[in-house]
């Protein structure tokens, strides 16, 4: 999947810009709708910026997973980590960091799959011969 | 399919496998992708609002704007001008503490658990609707609505918690929404009278009469006389013996020829000939199965002539079911006629237990039986018509519409007599909870009241669960009335399964309120109650014969007369005394039974040890070990054929105390065991052996009482990781109630000084969100045997100055 597809533009874009977009995206769109929303911000970013499957899953990944990893550390300072050991304990999980890793990593799939599968559909639609046309 | 092709199919099926499992619940866990996702899961109920602040409530249902203060515990205190500002904002107040509790308790008695759980909930649900709850509900909403100030105070309390409902985000939901993935509903007037019918049915809801009936069927009818009196040989009334009843009683004729229900007639029978005392609609508490009536309460009162200030006290500690959230939540409410102080029922306007300026009150449950099963005849199989007084009447039906969670509505036709619902036996049920009742309008006027007299009248509206209310005053007087609706009976009626068919077994009116058990202002200088039978043989009407035993009743009196100087401290120690009446009785009399030398030298050195306790069941003992185990053990050994035969009633251990002592020789307790042939002094010496064995860990070290109970405090619904349990002292049956899920489930004392002064704990918290420090806040010092002081504000400024003094003292 990480392998450079043939007849591809390559883009000239860092990692900075497609994480920042998805983390300032996710975040914001996350405070009014749902969680699901990850899926379509992400999904955008993978088919504007990427075309390598394996940077496109891993900025997903890191985007996601950092911004729900920094949330709770926020809820953390501002007020204590009750819920979160009250959770883990219902859960039956040994230990609290271990139910937040559980967090950050939900977080990180989803975001990493919906940025892989907007680059893929990306590199499918531009094989075509007339975006080729198209793009030049 | 080329490369990019599976590309892109992969990662959209596996994006979509990833949404589907983050979006789905899984069995009983919640979908991850809601739960877990820090913007609206779990992470969202980490520290609500809990310093010492104050809010300001406006809403059209108010005349005005009303404050409200939270206290360093976080105990609303509620200024308002008047009853539907007050109310409105108690509603509103709860809901924001306890809105999952609240709405929880009103499906689990509604009959609408399995709406939100699934069909594991649905023969809980059966057992409510069968026993009637919608009914009784429907039936006491009328009567609330029908006076205006009860109206009034329920509409508005139903009015402040939907208000919360609405402000309320799908982010903030309480964390047992997320976790079972529901929605609260909206609250209305039906709920509140559910939440009734769930005290009613905790406290007044079960009866041994099936259990009676079959007990006389196996066991033959010297069996009931010898150990079912209907006064108690160990007798220390609620209303003290030397009280007279200077009133005409008006007991109903019994019948002329006592009914024989059918299951004696058939007995001995084919076993399932023999009607199952699986009662449905009251089985479910399995009320049956225990020796002893369990729930129960303390609750007394001190004149001024007993205590070191001059003024009278009041004690009260019921012990309901412990849970988290807590059944309790403490509160203030004032308004110009009132100012008052204490627990509320989350769900229920008002003070359950608590005092004003003028007046202090304590409750604890009766016992009275209230709940009578009638043997029906029918017409034909169809169930369809019944006997009565000579002629055949229908049944009218009810159909009950279960929604189930995950499956598709199921229907339920319920029937009912004239008694009530009939059971699947074909028994019909009659419960006090069926009749029109307005608690609230009691309540109102005890929380006006300024005197007894005010009193008095007040509680003559209360009708049931009935109580022993215990009454102390700033003008220092004290008095404890046996209140409530009683059945009229004659002696007797409703001891077994009564005759559906002939009027003499229906209920014949109430007793008067006038001829109520009541001591008001007694020689003795103090009222007491712990749920013993309320007045001796002298009294005329017949409330019943299965009270608690006599064990914390005699306690309390024994601590309380003769006692001068009396303060609030001692107060505090009499509801944490450990001392075991039961033990005090038993052991000597158990240890004079047994032939010491019989044994070896580890068995005599724990005998004497035993002969040496002084009967307290503390934390560090082995002797309350021991004698728990040897007393259960005796207790098996005497009615081991009354075990496994289905729901009996057992014997009461007091009866069973005061014939071993006083007729060792009586041959029930000289029967075989299993086939062996067996004397009682051989029991006594078996079951203490038992003891010994159990008594001691794998090492062989002797097990001390905290190793083997604890305070239990689940979860209401039972969700692990948000109850708690703690090694305790105490027991079932000394004043210090801790004995697994039973304990003191609030601690009040009160001083009624010309500004009464009160403390009081419970073993919970104020908030019902487990991510907060409030949710079980108090659980630590509740265990400590701890108290914390009320403040009790005079008015809106000086619970003002109060937080401002405090901000400055903190700077």
């Amino acid at each position: 999947m990480d392998a450079e597809p043939e007849g591809v533009p390559k883009m000239n874009t860092s990692y900075k810009t497609p994480f920042l977009f998805i983390f300032a995206a996710t975040f914001l769109l996350q405070l009014i709708l749902p969680w699901w929303v990850i899926i379509p911000i992400c999904f955008t970013a993978g088919y504007l910026f990427f075309s390598r499957g394996l940077s496109a899953w891993t900025t997903g990944f890191l985007a996601v997973a950092t911004l729900w990893t920094l949330i709770p550390l926020f809820i953390f300072m501002r007020h204590d980590g009750r819920i979160l050991v009250r959770v883990a304990d219902l859960a039956g999980i040994p230990d609290p960091l271990l139910m937040w890793l559980m967090v950050t990593l939900a977080g990180g799939l989803l975001g990493g799959f919906s940025v892989l599968t907007g680059c893929a559909l990306r590199n499918l639609v531009r094989q075509q011969p007339r975006s080729r046309v198209f793009r030049r | 399919m080329n490369k990019r092709w599976f590309s892109f199919t992969a990662s959209l099926l596996t994006l979509a496998l990833l949404t589907y499992a983050l979006g789905t619940r899984h069995g009983n866990l919640p979908a991850p992708g809601p739960f877990l996702n820090p913007f609206e899961g779990f992470w969202q109920l980490a520290g609500e609002e809990e310093g010492v602040r104050l809010v300001l409530l406006e809403h059209e249902n108010l005349s005005q704007p009303v404050k409200v203060l939270f206290d360093d515990r976080n105990v609303p205190h509620i200024f308002a001008e008047n009853m539907g500002d007050l109310f409105f904002a108690q509603g509103y107040v709860m809901a924001g503490l306890r809105l999952w509790q609240m709405d929880f308790l009103v499906r689990a008695t509604s009959g609408r658990l399995a709406e939100v759980v699934g069909p594991v909930a649905l023969p809980s649900d059966r057992m409510h609707r069968r026993k009637g709850f919608p009914r009784g509900a429907e039936r006491n909403l009328a009567m609330v609505l029908s006076h205006p100030e009860t109206h009034l105070m329920l509409e508005q309390y139903t009015a402040g918690v939907n208000a919360h409902i609405a402000g309320l985000s799908a982010r903030k939901l309480p964390l047992e929404f997320k976790l079972m993935g529901y929605e609260p509903e909206e609250w209305t007037p039906l709920h509140t009278q559910y939440i009734l019918m769930a005290m009613t049915d905790d406290l007044a809801g079960g009866t041994p009469q099936a259990g009676l009936t079959r007990t006389l069927a196996l066991m033959g009818q010297d069996f009931l006389d010898t150990f079912y009196p209907d006064v108690p040989a160990y007798l220390d009334p609620v209303i003290p013996l030397e009280t007279r009843f200077d009133f005409l009683p008006v007991v109903p004729e019994p019948p002329a020829e006592p009914f024989v229900p059918t299951i004696l007639r058939r007995h001995p029978g084919p076993a399932n000939d023999f009607i199952s005392v699986n009662f449905s609609a009251t089985s479910a508490s399995g009320k049956y199965a225990a020796p002893d009536a369990s729930v129960g309460s303390n609750s007394w009162a001190v004149s001024g002539q007993l205590t070191n200030s001059g003024r009278a006290l009041l004690a009260n500690d019921p012990h309901l079911s412990m849970t988290l959230p807590a059944i309790w939540t403490e509160m203030q409410l004032h308004i110009p006629d009132f100012n008052l102080y204490g627990v509320a029922l989350p769900g229920i306007p008002g003070i359950v237990i608590g005092y004003n300026e003028h007046m202090a009150w304590g409750k604890t449950n009766s016992g009275a039986d209230l709940l009578d099963i009638y043997e029906m005849t029918f017409k034909d199989e169809s169930r369809s018509h019944y006997l009565f007084d000579g002629e055949w009447h229908a049944v009218t039906h009810r159909i009950e519409t279960y929604k189930i969670r995950g499956e598709s509505d199921i229907t339920d036709t319920i029937r009912y007599t004239r008694h009530g619902p009939i059971a699947e036996t074909g028994h019909a049920l009659r419960w006090i909870a069926h009749y029109p009742s307005n608690p609230f309008r009691a309540y109102q006027g005890i929380y006006r009241s300024r005197n007894l007299e005010e009193f008095l009248q007040a509680i003559r509206y209360y009708d049931y669960p009935p109580q022993n209310f215990t009454y102390a005053d700033t003008d220092g007087n004290i008095a404890l009335i046996h209140n409530g609706s009683f059945p009229l009976r004659w002696h007797g009626q409703g001891r077994l399964i009564s005759d559906g068919s002939d009027p003499a077994y229906e209920w014949h009116g109430w007793v008067p309120r006038d001829h109520l058990p009541a001591s008001i202002n007694p020689e003795r200088g103090f009222v007491s109650s712990a749920n013993q039978i309320p007045a001796g043989p002298d009294y005329p009407y017949y409330l019943g014969w299965r009270f608690a035993t006599f064990e914390r009743g005699s306690r309390i009196n024994d601590l309380l007369s003769g006692s001068e100087g009396l303060s609030l401290d001692d107060m505090k120690a009499f509801q944490l005394d450990t001392y075991h009446y039961r033990a005090a009785v038993m052991v000597p009399f158990l240890i004079g039974m047994i032939d010491a030398t019989a044994f070896g030298s580890p068995e005599q050195a724990l005998l004497e040890r035993m002969a040496g306790w002084d009967f307290h069941y503390d934390a560090d003992r082995t002797e309350p070990v021991i004698f728990q185990a040897w007393w259960r053990n005796l207790y098996r050994m005497i009615f081991d054929d009354l075990y496994d035969k289905g729901r009996v009633t057992f014997p009461q251990s007091d009866q069973v105390v005061h014939l071993m002592i006083t007729r060792p020789e009586l041959h029930w307790f000289h029967r075989p065991v299993n086939g062996v042939p067996m004397s009682l002094e051989e029991k006594v010496r078996r079951s203490f052996a038992e003891a010994f064995r159990e008594s001691r860990d794998e090492n062989g070290e002797l097990l001390t009482w905290s190793q083997q109970n604890s305070a239990i405090i689940n979860h209401l619904a039972r969700i692990p990781g948000l109850g708690r349990t703690h090694p305790s002292d105490g027991s079932a049956l000394s004043l210090k109630v801790v004995s697994g899920q039973h304990g003191a489930s609030w601690r009040m004392v009160v001083s009624m000084d010309e500004r009464p002064k009160g403390f009081g704990v419970y073993p919970g918290g104020q908030s019902g969100n487990p991510g907060t420090k409030s949710y079980d806040a108090f659980v630590p010092t509740w265990l400590e045997g701890g108290y914390f002081e009320h403040r009790f504000f005079r008015d809106q400024d000086e619970a003002e100055k109060w937080m401002l003094n405090r901000k400055e003292s903190r700077k």
